[in-house]
């Protein structure tokens, strides 16, 4: 092992319970022991991913967040007793890996309540949800400290908890960590002062406006999670380790409104100095670890940090808060290993908190400890598998349901959280397979064939493997896109793929004889609109990013055609990076407004918007484009616009479909990493 | 005699449906539907039963958790 990662590997205490090394796996929804929001259940899918996560070596593992009480069905988690009586021979399973296993305990999601349309349409209408309550009470769902909206659907509020609820609920928590520790669980953690839950919305005053004893004070406002710890130590024994996550601060500006990294702004939420003396009383009450991070679902890019914000966004913060208890205290966000083994050496922190990266490589803790770190596959900070909560304006949570059923899969490992559905079962007849593409999925289906036994032969018609991803990790801050890239070349080469560079294939049937089956990844083009005078003149994403016109001095005013990921990410990146004036003209009620991209993502690219003054026309479009001008429609009226290009950002179409072969990525139709991966295994696992 | 029927067409459909059910998990059988179906029409009805899948466990894991 290089030593650098060494300080990860030394064990440190919660409570009485020894954790053999610093690595902690974060909660992700999802991966589960008892379910997701279904009625509560041992989940034979999260148990088996939580077990391999322990026996790759993760010291801490915190399965994902479990509701106190089930929103489908409305038991709480303690009057489950088949559950727990399945839990007991796992968890000694569990304990010879040497791993510890914390359970994550909720009180719901108050106004963070990921509302789809239909459970909007439940919880405004007080007959319908009474109707449905006996099944699901989204009304209780939603509930929170105050009457407070809803983070994802527009004119919700939510009701205020009833002092007998709060303490019904109290009580359950100390019921089911008593269960928990009788069937070998090894602590717990409460989400109670983090990232705008319902107990955070207790926490923070703009979110409570009560006049009882949960209200008013910090101490009053703490009350509900200082409760909670009490609760637990009375029923499982004042040994029994209770963590508690936490934000350090809400890097909050309003409702919906986050804070940029370096911007300068009023604190909605919980501020430093409020955090100082929160940790201290939360302390006091029995709270044994504070596992940190920041943010509330209004600024929900610091919980779940996408591509765009910078590594160890959180650091600084935890670093901060550690000074203010004598618990240890673990950060979350982006973290780096080799950086937090610094942190950790040095006694700034104790232990470092990763969560996705478990989902993309299941080995990379060995591959850290055997030297091969420079193997592991690296985490995109995607969230299109894992976490694809979506919403635009006028939008609930429009997450399809099978996504809302399965979190905390991978776009880029299928197998992970569906490893029935997605294996490598070898072939018991090798064929010689033409794949014809080379960017990622080309890439994909190759190593899924030769794990498989199958002899794929890779027809690229450049002298380079990546095709569109290429442009697509070509910005700034796309570091871990252009890991990925390398790391799909090493693979390729490793398992000794050949591949025939600069051979573009044209006709099918040439190569049709000598293969057993083909597998066209040729991708998608530009889509154009001639319509629009001048329309030839506008550049694609190639030639800004990847053959670098986004550097060139001559481009500084850039007008973008379409506001869907591409032009909001090219965008950020000429105003952030470069210092330029991009502009973004955008047909449609909202930028990105797309269903599959997680609003941790979308939200920072519509607030770094904002932020940056970058001029951003919705319900509008390009009429003209001349030389050194367009012409921008908008419910206003039409005026000119000088500028240097206009990209084209309209978006792909399949490149032309070929047919009588398998076909994979955006050649079959337009997506992004996870349906191209995805659907590499779909054809390759039944060739 | 007639609820007699009934209990046994229903004890049948379900026998069928374990038995289709555990068909459909064989390697060879999926080979076998990807071939005939085509690519596009196999992995939509692929996830279309994983869905029906999850949504008829949820009252099951709703009565399992009343089980004493």
């Amino acid at each position: 092992m290089n030593p650098k990662y060494e300080a990860l590997f030394t064990p440190f205490k919660i409570g009485e319970v020894e954790i053999p090394n610093r690595i902690v796996q974060c909660s992700m929804g999802g991966t589960t022991l008892f379910g997701w929001l279904e009625p509560s259940h041992f989940d034979l899918e999260g148990a088996d991913f939580l077990l391999q996560r322990a026996k790759d070596g993760v010291g801490l593992v915190l399965p994902g967040m479990q509701v106190i009480r089930d929103t489908m069905g409305r038991k709480w988690l303690d009057q489950n007793r088949q559950m727990y009586r399945v839990l007991k021979p796992y968890m000694d399973e569990y304990h010879k890996t040497g791993g510890k296993l914390f359970i994550q305990l909720a009180g719901g999601f108050g106004r963070s309540m990921a509302v789809t349309p239909w459970m909007a349409a439940l919880a405004r209408n007080d007959t319908l949800n009474k109707l449905a309550s006996p099944i699901v009470d989204v009304q209780y769902s939603c509930a929170s400290a105050s009457a407070t909206p809803n983070r994802w659907a527009d004119n919700l509020l939510s009701r205020p908890f009833t002092v007998e609820e709060i303490q019904e609920m109290v009580y359950h928590f100390g019921a089911t960590a008593k269960k928990l520790r009788e069937a070998g669980i090894d602590g717990v953690e409460i989400h109670a002062v983090h990232e705008g839950y319902n107990l955070d919305q207790f926490a923070i005053a703009n979110m409570n406006f009560r006049t009882d004893q949960y209200g008013g004070s910090l101490e009053n406002r703490l009350r509900f999670a200082t409760e909670i710890v009490q609760e637990i130590k009375r029923q499982a024994g004042s040994d029994f380790p209770v963590s508690l996550r936490y934000s350090v601060v809400s890097k909050t500006k309003g409702w919906r409104k986050g804070a940029m990294p370096g911007e300068e702004f009023k604190e909605f939420g919980r501020d430093m100095a409020e955090s100082e003396k929160a940790i201290k009383i939360l302390e006091e009450a029995g709270y044994d670890f504070f596992n940190c991070d920041n943010g509330t679902y209004d600024a929900w890019y610091w919980a779940h940090p996408p591509q765009y914000m910078p590594d160890n966004c959180n650091l600084e913060y935890v670093e901060h808060i550690k000074k203010f208890t004598n618990s240890p205290v673990a950060c979350a966000g982006r973290m780096d290993p080799v950086k937090a083994a610094e942190e950790i050496a040095a006694g700034r922190l104790d232990a470092v908190a990763i969560a996705r990266q478990n989902l993309v490589d299941e080995n990379w803790v060995t591959k850290i400890k055997t030297g091969k770190e420079d193997t592991i596959r690296p985490c995109i900070r995607c969230h299109n598998g894992c976490f694809n909560f979506a919403k635009f304006e006028g939008t609930e949570n429009i997450q399809s349901l099978p996504d809302s059923l399965h979190l905390a899969r991978c776009a880029l490992n299928p197998p992970t959280m569906q490893h029935n559905r997605y294996k490598i079962v070898p072939t018991k007849k090798p064929k010689k397979v033409a794949v014809i593409g080379g960017g990622i999925g080309g890439m994909e289906c190759c190593l899924v064939l030769k794990k498989r036994g199958h002899h794929p032969v890779l027809f690229e018609k450049t002298g380079e493997l990546g095709g569109l991803f290429l442009t697509a990790s070509a910005m700034t801050f796309k570091e871990n896109d252009k890991e990925l890239i390398q790391w799909y070349k090493r693979e390729m080469e490793e398992a000794g793929i050949e591949v025939r560079y600069n051979t573009e294939v044209n006709d099918l049937g040439t190569i049709k004889r000598g293969f057993d089956e083909i597998i066209v990844c040729t991708g998608s083009v530009p889509r154009t609109m001639p319509q629009i005078k001048g329309f030839d003149k506008t550049i694609t994403f190639t030639e800004l990013l990847k053959e670098g016109r986004i550097a060139d001095d001559k481009l500084q005013t850039v007008v973008f055609l379409g506001g869907g990921q591409s032009s909001c990410e090219a965008a950020y990146d000429m105003v952030y990076n470069f210092k330029k004036k991009p502009i973004v003209v955008e047909y449609g009620n909202d930028l990105v407004a797309a269903q599959a991209t997680c609003l941790a993502n979308t939200s920072f690219l519509r607030d770094a918007m904002e932020y940056h003054k970058v001029p951003v026309y919705l319900h509008s479009t390009i009429t003209e484009i001349g030389d050194g001008y367009c012409m921008i429609k908008t419910p206003e009226g039409t005026f000119r616009q000088e500028c240097d290009a206009v990209v084209n950002g309209i978006g792909f179409v399949p490149a032309p479909k070929a047919p009588h072969v398998h076909r994979v990525g955006d050649c079959v139709a337009i997506g992004n990493l996870r349906t191209v991966i995805w659907r590499a295994w779909d054809v390759c696992m039944r060739i | 005699m007639k609820k007699l029927k009934k209990l046994f067409t229903f004890a049948c459909l379900c026998g069928l449906g374990y038995v289709c059910s555990q068909l459909l998990r064989r390697d060879d059988v999926q080979d076998k539907l990807f071939e005939v179906m085509g690519e596009d029409r196999y992995i939509a009805a692929n996830n279309l039963v994983h869905l029906l899948g999850d949504l008829l466990m949820w009252p099951v894991d709703f009565v399992r958790a009343l089980l004493p």
